[in-house]
Order: structure tokens, then C-alpha cells, then sequence
């Protein structure tokens, strides 16, 4: 089993000093190497929260979450971010690519925690080759500025795949594209979970992106509900 | 892809923002290497001055009113194989354009070609004609003299015989010359010659030396010497003095020794008339053979009715006294005898004068009872025993006569004549040694001749060269270059001294550079959130901001090193210019060591960077998502009331309404400290309360009105820590900035009190030429003509002068040997003279400078000084000790017993007349003066004073203008402090543009909404700007109110140096400047459009 959450809750002050929001209650998922899973649930219901927690961004209130069999309550926060760079991908709502960076850089921006510098060639080949894949063969050395939305998330989903995770997770993936961006993102995304191997979680709106998964579960009042 | 990589890319593509924090550790580091350069180039000039005044010269000697012969300077230079200089020192008062303009206390030198090569240029000194002299820079200046003009010289005439020694002359104490201009000599040109460790150039005349040394009655003489650098192999001082051993003759510190021809004895005699301790102690010593003799001069010789007037009385010795006479025994010769009638057994009295200070002329008498009558002849009528009294022993007849002391030429007889034609000064009366100095020893000694009987002169001679240290006759070289570099090097520290006047402008760039980079860091929160999210350890990201923070602050502390060198100029231009009043001197030059250029970028580059640690380990430290947000959720609003704040803030209102009570509201004694506590406190009271009222501000929107201005006013209690913040740091900056500068020294504030620095004298005086009697006496008054002024309305206290080092904040070098002054302590004791900030334990409170009478038990001298003297000056404590070298070249100890609070005696170490007389008895007169006068007359007074004693050079100041000069330089760092402090202050409301943007970029969503829900873009700026106006005119208030309290006192003083005006200006000029940012930055935060920020939220 690649990742398991045991009774999940995330509870937040309320600053108000008006007691706690719960978020997340007593959640437990399960999910193996490959499979693919979404997490449908309005807004607000704690969807973020709970890839946040899977994605070691946060950590929940109580419960345990289990990637590659490592407790991630146990591990200091180095070793957390060794496993968000080697274990996890991530695709965020927004892009966040750098602006800075040509699109090339931006994919091979998670290799730089790894030590590889720019004579590692084969980095750059599996970016390039990545790139080619999502079909942007022409923009290698083009800024984020230059692209279209729908371009910019393919780069990000790159990105995410550059250090070959175990877990990719994707939040709201196709929030900021058009509908045929964001069928293709959704298209590629599976594509990818089945060629690279993968498991991953998408969090979203979309009902069409969800079905497009193994496995769909509802959050609702904070409970993980199957499909 | 590599962090490298990735840190250009940054670089290159945030170069907008980053060129602000670029320009902020610019700002920071300029100014660090400016002031560190500051330090450099004021040590540098410094230096370069004590090159410039000493040219060449290693070692000087200065042997005061002893005039060796100018051949010393030849023995010496083959001896040491260098350059040797003499010169002929004297004082003078310089007159030019008939009168018109006139400059006391200038120094005139006799030079000659060899003085010149040691200044670098032997034919500018060579060959000045007898009527010639060559001018100083300075001095031309102020007289507004130029080549080919004329001038008159008044010098102070030299004089073997100290003034202040019995029978020395008092007359005609000066001679007058007249000189054209034959060149005028450039600071860089040796003008600036000088012994003493000044950066103030003297006013000098050289003439020539060997017209000088004639018209002084001492050709082919002088009394300085320099010994230029030898070439190749450097000169030891000991070889140096070694040398002076060698070369000295008894010539050469006015000792004679003759054969008397006929009598088988060598006498040795001095010019001086009485032998110095010293040669008395070498001469007696040198054989059993030794006689030695006293002779004097007596007013009146009496016997009952009878007397004799004027004769001389001597105490030979054994044979003409018979040994085993009683010391009230005389020998009287047959002539005396005869003219008084006298036979052995008879009781005669003598009558004579003695000499106090201030050539106090006392007569006094003693009786003798004659215990033999001797035949005038043979051994009896020895006319060598008279010394050579001026004024009596060269002169035909006794009507001739002119000592130094009142004589009746009406009394002198007929038969004295022929007494003084028949046997000149031979004595008429001899007595025991022992009686003859109890009658008529004094300071300058207590013999008049030594006989050795059987000796050969060249065998007396060489022993007596062998006995006697020249060293102790003042013939002895300092290091002068020496002692001048290392007064230079320990000078007044500039580096620290602009660092701390520019800790405002620091503080407000570090400020600035910390909320560019915090507002740089705050955009690109995403980004590093992303980083973290990508697997980046917090570590990682902060390394990455880090550097890329590195690069920026070396680029600006690169920069701002250049500009440091930009703004050293700029600060050494006012330094010459407008602020010379601190350093008292435009010989200021550039000069930058790699070492302080290094230490100031260094420093400006770790202040900076840690300054952007700070930051960045705040905003690291966020969590991940929050990172990923931009930061922009709105902050929670404190909810525990701030009951600390209002405790503290109403406890300080509570002390502040105490301290105006209790200070009788700025009327009391010590009332500028407990001001400044005040205002301090209502400072404190200000931040906590503001913190109370945006509190309260922040719960009770709904009891308020709803508005424009009122949302604006209400949204500085969101973030109540950064308002709260904001105002602090622009009250506290005009709260320091104000009442540092506003608490200027008033030297005119109660310039009249005893206990003020002035001491309540009504002026203060120096003389080029010493005053040789007490002007209070009516010997005095009548000498100097005083009684034409307002001689009953006057007092004087009159100081002895051992010109020294100037060790007043206005010489900037650490001196070591600083101008000693001597008075009788009774009388500023009396008057309750001065403050006194410090004293040891030996010192009476009630009576001060009575401690200056006192016999140490460690044997130490007694020493007041003025405390800023003692700290600044000699870098020293009151307790501390100095040693100083007496005229003899012997060290002794001054003990530092009582520290005077800002007075008029800056630059001077005071001690008793008694002790000073003991260790300078050859100084004599009195050349610094304290006069008390009507203050309503100081004008006529002074003026008068002036014209009666301009032959003397009296130069009179009132003292309160004599003080004001020294409150000068405090004063004038003060303004320093202003004005760079304001220049911080416009620096810091810079930032206040910066934290406006900073907040409406982090609440760019909420005005976004405003713009959507209808309000117009103005109505968004009116909200922003009165939110941000509030805190400005909040700080200023603050600010203000409290300077405003803090300065009362200075306030309520009359007259007190405030610089309205300044502060005025610039009030207007921070309060303008803020609005201005303010407006700016609200300006362009909504320019943009503001409607897709509503989107991220």
C-alpha cells in the first residue's frame, strides 16, 4: 500500500476565541501504487486541508498518515521535505511556475534539493522528453509569461513529474482553465498516472475530472464518503 | 537548473525591487564608510599638519631664557651628522596699516638658511635682510597683509635675568621694529612651524637670525634647536642629548669662569646674576676648594642716627669673614666704619628689599653687630665679589644707577660717588653665608659666585662640564615628531564620533533596506511556499532567499563604499566650511585607509544581511499553504484587552504631572535632567495609549459614523503592533533628534554667577609679554597706566602660563603636554569660583581650591582642570596622575584632584602658584588674566584695559564669549547631530511610503471589493491616505510634544541657543515629505486595477 490515512481529523481555533472548526473528522483512505482517486466535495469542505495533510503541508490534529509505509507524524521536517521532493508531485490550482525561469528551469526547479546540477543530462532529457509528451516541444526555453493557461498547468504537471513520485496530488488542477484545457489536462493527467506508474489523488470541482478516476469520494461536513 | 542558476534568473527578473534594497544597504554603508573615512582623514591631516609644522625636525630643544651660543648647532650637526637649526624665539604683537590692525601673541622666530632646509625649501629662509621678514600664511590673513607691505613688530625682549628676580629690570620689556613683507610662507611651505601639538596654525614672523639675536642684545645666539631626521641610519634621543653633553659650554648656559689675576682663584659667575640650584649643587661639589658667595644689594645701612644708603653686602667666606663669626655678626670694612661712626660691638641694621611674587617689593630689615672693622684693601676691597646687578654694576656713577627696584638717587652723597668712582661695587659689609641667604635667597637661587682658591680654570671647567647635566639647565631635545604623530594618531576619534552623529541615517536606511526586502520577500511568499511544497527543507529556502539577500547587499555595499568616499567629502567640505566650528581648522584632506573602506562594506554588509535574516526567518517560518496564499488572509484582531499599556501608559502621565509639580515647572535646579526624563516619559505614555485607543478604536466600530475618513482611522487598529510601531519610531526619531539638538549650550546664561563657567569674571585676558606686577596693587595700576581706565571697578586674578599643548576640544590631537597655569587658589577660593563636577577625596567640598595648597602624601601636585579637559583632552579621570617634566628636565606627578564643569579654563591644567614657582621659578610674570568688572561696562572696560596694556599684547575677550567658543564645538556636533538625524528622519518617512504600500498590497482584495461595490478610485485613496496620515501627524505630535517638554527648561531660558528656525523647517520638510510618500505610495498601489485581486481572494 502506498499511502494510508488512519482517522484523520483537523480541527482550527476559531479566532474569534469562539471554540474550534472542524475541518476534517475521523477520516481513513486507503491507496495504492497506481491507482488514481478524486475527492469531490463543495467549497469549503476541507478538500485542501486533507491534500494538504496527505502532502505533508500540514499536519492533522489527530490521526496517522502512512506514505511508503513511513508514519509522517514521526519525521522531523527535513525528512518531510524529502518526501514532498522524491515521494509526491504536486499540481496546485494556480500554476505557481516562476516567472523568472524558462519553462525547462521551472520543470527542473524540484531536481535542485536532489544536488543535480545541470551536467546531469539525463535530468534533462526526462524533462524534455516529459515536455514533449504534454506537447510543449516549442517552449522549452519560453518564460511562463509566454504561455496560455492551459500550457502553464501542463508545465506544472511536468514539474510534478520530474522526480518520478509515487503520489501525485493535484488541487483543483483544471480550477483556472476552459473546459477543453480542462478536459485535456484531465486526459493527460490519467495518461500519465498509467504510463509513469503513479498513484494520484485530485481534489476538485469537476464531476467530468472525477469520473475520469478508479476510485471518487465525497467530502462532506468533514467526512469521506465513498462516491 | 541549479540554485546559481536560479538566483540570476531571480535577480535579473526582480531587478525593480531589488534596486531598492540595493539603493538601502547603499545608504547604510555609505554612511559607515563615510564615517570611518571621516576618522581616516581627519588622523591623516592631522598628521600631514604635524609634517607640515615640523618639516624635517626629529628632535627640538627649547631652552627659554637660556641663549647658547648659535655654534651648537654646527657642533651638534658634525656630531650627528644631520641638519641642525637654531632658532631665537621670542613673543610679539604684530601691527599692520599704522596701527589699525593688530594681532597679539604671535610668535617671531630668527631663522636662517638651515631652518629652511629643514622645511624642505633652504633659499625661501636664506638671506632675510635685517628689515625683512617673512610672514605666515595665517598670520598674513589676518592682518590682510601681502608681499612688499609693512608691518611693525613688538617683541618681547629677551632677557637673561628673569623678570620676577631680585634687581632685574622691569623696564622696557619690549622693543618695536619695523619689517617689510618679504614673502608670505604657505602652510605647505613650513608656515606653519610649531613646536606645540596644535592643528591650528600659530601666526609667526621668522626674521633673520642674526639681526634678531643683535637686536636682542645676544648676537650670534639662540634658544631653540632642531635636529632634522638623519638620513640613512635614524638618530636615538639619547644619542641626541649624549651629544648635547658633549657640545655645551659654560658659555652657552651664560656661566663664566675666570682667573682672577693676582689672587690665585677661578670664580664662576652667571648672567643671571643668581646661580640655578643646580649649578650651585655641581659647583659646590666639585671641590673642598669651592667658596661659595652671596652678595646683594642693601637700600640702608644704619647706626643710630646715622646711615648709609645704598651699598652692597656680601658673604665671602672664610678669610674675609673670621671663622667661628656668629651669623648676627658683620664685618664692617673702615670706610663704613667711619661714615657711621661704628666700632666693633656696635648693633647696626641693615635695610634691603626682597621680592615677592609679583614683584611684591618688601623692605625689610636685620641687625648685625659688628664684630670687626676691616682696612679697605687688600682681600677686603675685592671688587669682583659685586655680580653683575643690571642696571648698577656697568654704570660711571651711582646717579646712573637704574635697578629693578625703587631707589632715591636724592639720597646719594657725595662721598658715595666717590666711594663707587674709587672702588666700585666693592662690599662695605660681609656676613656669614648662612645670615646672607636667610636674608635674600630666593627661587632663583641663593649664590652670586663660587671661588675655588688654587685650582686652574681649565681643570675647574671640565670637572664642572662633568658635574653638571645640561639637562637640568632645560638643554634637553623632546621627540617632537614622535610625541606629535602619536598625539595625531590618539586624536579625537571621528570615526566614532560621526558614527554615532549618524546613527539616524543608519537606522533609518537598515530600516528601510529591511522593509524593501521584507515587502520583496512578502510578493514573492508564493514563491517560496512553492519551494517548500516542491520539497525544499525551510533551510533550503531560506539559503536561496539568503543569497540572493547577499548579492544584493554586496552590489549596494560596493556601491555604497564609493559613496561613502562621495559623502567623506561632502562631511569634510562642512567640516572646513560651515561645521568648523568643531574642528577649528580647514587643513582637512581625503584620505581613505583599505582597511576602514573593507570594515565599513564589511559592516555594511553583515548589518544588512542581518537585517534581511531577520526577515526572512519571520517569513519562512509561515506555514506552507499561508505561504502559498500570498500572505494576504486578514490578520485576527488581538482580543485581549491591552491592560499592561494602560497601566503603563497613565503611570508615566501620573510621573510626568510629578516631575512638573516637584521641578516647580522648569524653574528648579537640575531641572534639564528631570525634563528630559518628562519627556521621555510622555513618550512612553504616548505609544502604550495609542495602543489602548486603537484598541478601543478597533471594538466599537459600530457606535461610530461611517465615512470615508473614520474607515481610514479605523483601519490603523487592525494592525495595531505596525501603527503603534510607526508612530514610535517617528516620535522617538524627532524626540532625540530635537532635544539632542535643541539642548545647545548657552555660555551666556548666568554668565554673571560665581558657579557658572565664566566663574561670574567679566572678562578673560592673555598677554603676549608677562605682566610683571599685581594689577590690583597701585604699584601695578600706576606701571601699566590703569588708573586712566576704571581702576576701582576692577579686580584680577592673575595666572602664571608654562605654555603647553592646547588640551581643549578645540586641538583635536590627545596631548601630553598641556599648558599648565598658576594661581593663588585664595583667590577664586574667595569668590566661590566655578563648579567643580568631580573631586577626589583629598579635596574639601565646602572650600575646593584650597585643596591646590595642599602636600599630597603621595608627593604629587595638586591639579584642577576643566573635566571635558581631563576625559577629551588627556583621555584621563579625575584621580589620575600626569607627569610633566620641571624646568630642571626632572619628571614630577600631577595629580588630577577636582574636575571644573564647562568652563573658560578648557585647555588648561590649573595648579598653585607656590607649586609652579617651585617647578618653573624662571618663568616669570603673569601672561592669562580673570578680571572683574561691571558687566554693564565690559565694553569700556575692556577697551580701556586693552589700550593700557596694548605694549603688553593684552588680548581680552568677555569670558562668556571666551566660553561660547568652546560651546562652539559641542554646539556645532549638536547641529551635526540635527541635521544628519534629520536626514534620517527623511530617510525614515521614506519607509512610511513603504509600509503604505506594504499594507495595501496585502489588502489589495479588500480594496478591490470597495472598487466593486461602487466607490470610486479617490474615495479608496482618501480611505488609505487618512489611515496613514493619522499615524504621521500621530508620530509628529508625539514626537513633538514630548521634545517639546524634554527641552523646557532651554526653552524657558532666556536668550538659549534654540534652533527654531532648523527645527522648523524641518518639521515641515518630515511632515511634508511623509504625506508626499504616503500619497505617492497609495497613489500607485491603486492605480492598477484592482478588481482581478478580488479574484485570489
Amino acid at each position: 500500500m502506498l499511502l494510508e490515512l488512519k482517522n484523520i481529523s483537523k480541527t482550527y481555533e476559531i479566532p474569534s476565541g469562539e471554540g474550534q472548526a472542524i475541518v476534517l473528522r475521523d477520516i481513513s483512505l486507503q491507496v495504492n501504487q497506481g491507482e488514481s482517486i478524486a475527492v469531490v466535495g463543495p467549497s469549503g469542505s476541507g478538500k485542501s486541508t486533507l491534500l494538504n495533510i496527505i502532502g505533508a503541508l500540514d499536519r492533522p490534529t489527530s490521526g496517522i498518515v502512512t506514505l511508503t509505509g513511513k508514519n509522517l507524524a514521526d519525521l522531523e521536517d527535513s525528512e518531510l521535505s524529502k518526501i514532498r521532493n522524491q515521494d509526491i508531485g504536486f499540481v496546485f490550482q494556480l500554476h505557481h511556475l516562476l516567472p523568472q525561469c524558462t519553462v525547462l528551469e521551472n520543470v527542473l526547479i524540484p531536481t535542485i534539493p536532489l544536488g543535480l546540477n545541470r551536467e546531469d543530462e539525463n535530468v534533462r532529457i526526462r524533462a524534455k522528453e516529459l515536455l514533449e509528451k504534454v506537447g510543449l516541444e516549442k517552449h522549452f526555453y519560453h518564460f511562463p509569461a509566454q504561455l496560455s493557461g492551459g500550457e502553464r498547468q501542463r508545465v506544472a504537471v511536468v514539474r510534478a513529474l520530474i522526480n518520478t513520485p509515487k503520489l501525485i496530488l493535484a488541487d483543483e488542477p483544471t480550477g483556472s482553465l476552459d473546459r477543453e484545457s480542462s478536459e485535456n489536462l484531465g486526459q493527460l493527467l490519467l495518461q500519465l498516472n498509467k504510463e509513469e506508474g503513479m498513484a494520484l489523488i485530485v481534489v476538485t470541482h469537476s464531476l467530468e475530472l472525477a469520473r475520469l478516476m478508479d476510485k471518487v469520494y465525497k467530502l462532506r461536513d468533514g467526512k469521506l464518503e465513498n462516491s | 537548473m541549479n540554485p546559481w542558476k536560479l538566483l540570476l534568473r531571480s535577480l535579473a527578473f526582480y531587478r525593480k525591487s531589488h534596486l531598492w534594497v540595493v539603493l538601502g544597504t547603499m545608504v547604510s554603508t555609505a554612511i559607515l564608510v563615510g564615517a570611518l573615512v571621516i576618522g581616516d582623514s581627519v588622523r591623516h591631516s592631522l598628521q600631514k599638519v604635524v609634517l607640515d609644522r615640523l618639516g624635517t625636525t626629529e628632535y627640538a630643544l627649547s631652552s627659554g631664557d637660556r641663549f647658547f651660543q648659535a655654534r651648537m648647532a654646527d657642533d651638534l650637526s658634525n656630531t650627528l651628522g644631520t641638519i641642525v637649526a637654531p632658532l631665537l624665539q621670542t613673543k610679539g604683537i604684530a601691527i599692520a596699516e599704522g596701527g589699525q590692525r593688530r594681532i597679539n601673541n604671535i610668535q617671531v622666530i630668527g631663522v636662517d638658511a638651515r631652518f629652511g632646509e629643514i622645511g624642505g625649501d633652504r633659499d625661501f629662509f636664506s638671506q632675510i635682510l635685517p628689515d625683512e621678514a617673512i610672514v605666515n600664511q595665517y598670520l598674513a590673513t589676518r592682518l590682510e597683509i601681502k608681499e612688499d607691505d609693512e608691518i611693525v613688530l613688538r617683541m618681547q625682549e629677551l632677557d637673561v635675568m628673569p623678570k620676577d628676580a631680585p634687581l632685574s629690570m622691569d623696564s622696557e620689556s619690549t622693543i618695536a621694529r619695523r619689517f617689510k613683507v618679504k614673502a608670505i610662507a604657505s602652510d605647505s611651505g613650513f608656515g606653519r612651524f610649531n613646536l606645540k601639538a596644535d592643528q591650528v596654525s600659530p601666526s609667526t614672523v621668522f626674521v633673520s637670525l642674526p639681526a634678531l639675536s643683535q637686536d636682542m642684545g645676544f648676537e650670534r645666539r639662540a634658544n631653540v634647536l632642531l635636529i632634522s631626521e638623519r638620513p640613512g641610519t635614524p638618530l636615538d634621543i639619547q644619542v641626541v642629548n649624549k651629544a648635547v653633553k658633549d657640545v655645551w659650554t659654560l658659555v652657552d648656559a651664560g656661566l663664566e669662569l675666570r682667573e682672577i689675576t693676582g689672587r690665585n682663584f677661578v670664580e664662576l659667575k652667571s648672567s643671571r646674576v643668581f646661580l640655578d640650584p643646580s649649578v650651585v649643587d655641581a659647583a659646590v661639589n666639585l671641590s673642598q676648594k669651592a667658596r661659595p658667595i652671596l652678595t646683594y644689594f642693601v637700600n640702608e645701612i644704619q647706626l643710630r642716627n646715622r646711615s648709609t644708603p645704598y651699598s652692597f653686602v656680601s658673604a665671602p667666606g672664610t678669610p674675609i669673614i673670621p671663622s667661628g663669626m656668629n651669623d648676627d655678626e658683620i664685618v664692617i670694612n673702615a670706610w663704613l666704619a667711619r661714615d657711621l661712626d661704628a666700632r666693633v660691638g656696635d648693633q647696626i641694621q641693615m635695610i634691603y628689599y626682597v621680592l615677592g611674587p609679583r614683584r611684591d617689593l618688601k623692605e625689610l630689615s636685620s641687625e648685625f653687630r659688628v664684630a670687626a672693622v676691616v682696612p679697605l684693601r687688600g682681600i677686603y676691597a675685592d671688587k669682583d665679589l659685586l655680580p653683575d646687578f643690571p642696571g648698577l654694576s656697568g654704570e660711571e656713577n651711582c646717579r646712573d644707577w637704574n635697578p629693578g627696584m625703587p631707589i632715591d638717587l636724592d639720597k646719594i652723597r657725595d662721598k658715595d660717588e666717590d666711594y663707587w668712582d674709587d672702588f666700585r661695587g666693592t662690599p662695605k659689609a660681609f656676613v656669614t653665608l648662612r645670615a646672607a641667604q636667610k636674608m635674600w635667597a630666593n627661587r632663583f637661587g641663593n649664590l652670586t659666585a663660587v671661588r675655588y682658591s688654587g685650582l686652574k680654570k681649565d681643570v675647574v671647567e671640565s670637572n664642572f662640564k662633568e658635574a653638571l647635566d645640561p639637562a637640568s639647565l632645560g638643554f634637553v631635545f623632546r621627540e617632537v615628531k614622535k610625541e606629535g604623530l602619536r598625539a595625531s594618531s590618539q586624536s579625537v576619534n571621528f570615526s566614532q564620533l560621526f558614527l554615532g552623529l549618524s546613527f539616524f541615517i543608519i537606522i533609518a536606511a537598515l530600516l528601510l533596506t529591511s522593509l524593501l526586502f521584507a515587502f520583496s520577500t512578502e510578493n514573492r511568499s508564493e514563491e517560496n511556499g512553492l519551494f517548500l511544497a516542491l520539497g525544499f527543507s525551510r533551510k533550503a529556502v531560506r539559503r536561496l532567499v539568503l543569497r540572493e539577500g547577499a548579492v544584493l547587499v554586496m552590489i549596494g555595499s560596493l556601491l555604497g563604499s564609493f559613496m561613502g568616499l562621495m559623502y567623506n567629502l561632502l562631511i569634510l567640505n562642512a567640516l572646513k566650511t560651515v561645521w568648523q566650528g568643531a574642528v577649528g581648522t580647514s587643513a582637512l584632506h581625503i584620505h581613505f585607509e583599505l582597511s576602514s573602506l573593507f570594515m565599513g562594506a564589511f559592516s555594511g554588509i553583515i548589518v544588512a544581511l542581518f537585517t534581511i535574516w531577520l526577515v526572512t526567518r519571520r517569513q519562512i517560518a509561515h506555514s506552507i499553504s499561508g505561504l502559498q496564499r500570498g500572505l494576504t488572509k486578514i490578520e485576527a484582531r488581538g482580543k485581549k484587552k491591552p491592560r499592561k499599556s494602560l497601566f503603563i501608559g497613565i503611570s508615566c502621565v501620573m510621573a510626568v504631572v510629578f516631575i512638573l509639580v516637584l521641578t516647580n515647572f522648569g524653574r528648579g535646579e537640575d531641572a534639564f535632567a528631570f525634563f528630559f526624563t518628562a519627556g521621555s516619559l510622555l513618550l512612553v505614555s504616548g505609544m502604550t495609549l495609542t495602543n489602548v485607543v486603537l484598541f478601543r478604536l478597533g471594538k466599537s466600530t459600530n457606535r461610530m459614523r461611517l465615512g470615508l475618513l473614520n474607515i481610514g482611522v479605523r483601519n490603523t487598529a487592525r494592525k495595531r503592533m505596525r501603527s503603534v510601531t510607526l508612530i514610535g519610531l517617528l516620535a522617538c526619531g524627532l524626540f532625540i533628534v530635537f532635544t539632542v539638538g535643541a539642548n545647545r549650550i548657552n555660555a551666556f546664561k548666568d554668565a554673571e554667577r560665581r558657579d557658572s563657567g565664566t566663574g561670574g569674571f567679566a572678562l578673560y585676558g592673555e598677554s603676549a609679554i608677562p605682566v610683571l606686577y599685581d594689577l590690583n596693587s597701585k604699584k601695578g595700576i600706576q606701571f601699566y597706566g590703569l588708573e586712566r581706565g576704571d581702576a576701582e571697578n576692577m579686580s584680577f586674578v592673575q595666572f602664571r602660563v608654562k605654555e603647553g599643548d592646547d588640551a581643549s576640544c578645540l586641538n583635536l590631537n590627545r596631548v601630553a603636554n598641556p599648558q599648565l597655569i598658576g594661581v593663588d587658589p585664595d583667590e577664586l577660593s574667595k569668590r566661590g569660583a566655578f563648579t567643580f563636577t568631580a573631586i577626589t577625596d583629598e579635596v574639601n567640598p565646602e572650600d575646593p581650591w584650597s585643596v591646590l595648597e595642599q602636600d599630597l602624601s603621595d608627593k604629587t601636585i595638586p591639579v584642577i582642570a576643566d573635566q571635558s579637559v581631563i576625559v577629551w583632552g588627556l583621555g584621563k579621570a579625575v584621580g589620575d596622575t600626569l607627569n610633566y617634566l620641571d624646568e630642571k628636565g626632572e619628571a614630577f606627578q600631577l595629580k588630577l584632584v577636582g574636575g571644573l564643569a564647562n568652563s573658560i579654563f578648557q585647555g588648561n591644567i590649573i595648579l598653585s602658584e607656590r607649586a609652579f614657582i617651585q617647578n618653573f621659578p624662571s618663568i616669570s610674570g603673569y601672561r592669562l588674566f580673570l578680571v572683574d568688572a561691571p558687566f554693564e561696562k565690559i565694553e569700556e572696560v575692556s577697551g580701556g584695559l586693552s589700550w593700557a596694556m596694548q605694549d603688553q599684547g593684552l588680548d581680552l575677550v568677555p569670558a562668556s564669549t571666551r566660553l561660547a567658543e568652546f560651546n562652539a564645538v559641542q554646539n556645532t556636533y549638536l547641529s551635526i547631530f540635527l541635521i544628519l538625524g534629520s536626514f534620517g528622519l527623511l530617510l525614515g518617512s521614506v519607509g512610511l511610503g513603504i509600509v503604505v504600500w506594504r499594507n495595501i498590497k496585502e489588502r489589495l482584495g479588500e480594496l478591490a471589493l470597495l472598487r466593486a461595490v461602487g466607490y470610486t478610485r479617490k474615495s479608496v485613496r482618501t480611505i488609505i491616505l487618512s489611515e496613514h496620515l493619522a499615524l504621521l501627524i500621530a508620530g509628529i505630535f508625539y514626537g513633538i510634544l514630548a521634545a517639546l517638554l524634554a527641552t523646557l527648561p532651554s526653552l524657558l531660558t532666556p536668550g538659549a541657543e534654540i534652533p527654531y528656525l532648523t527645527i522648523l523647517i524641518v518639521l515641515i520638510i518630515v511632515g511634508l515629505n511623509g504625506a508626499i510618500w504616503t500619497y505617492l505610495a497609495a497613489f500607485f498601489a491603486t492605480k492598477e486595477d484592482l478588481i482581478p485581486a478580488l479574484r485570489k481572494e
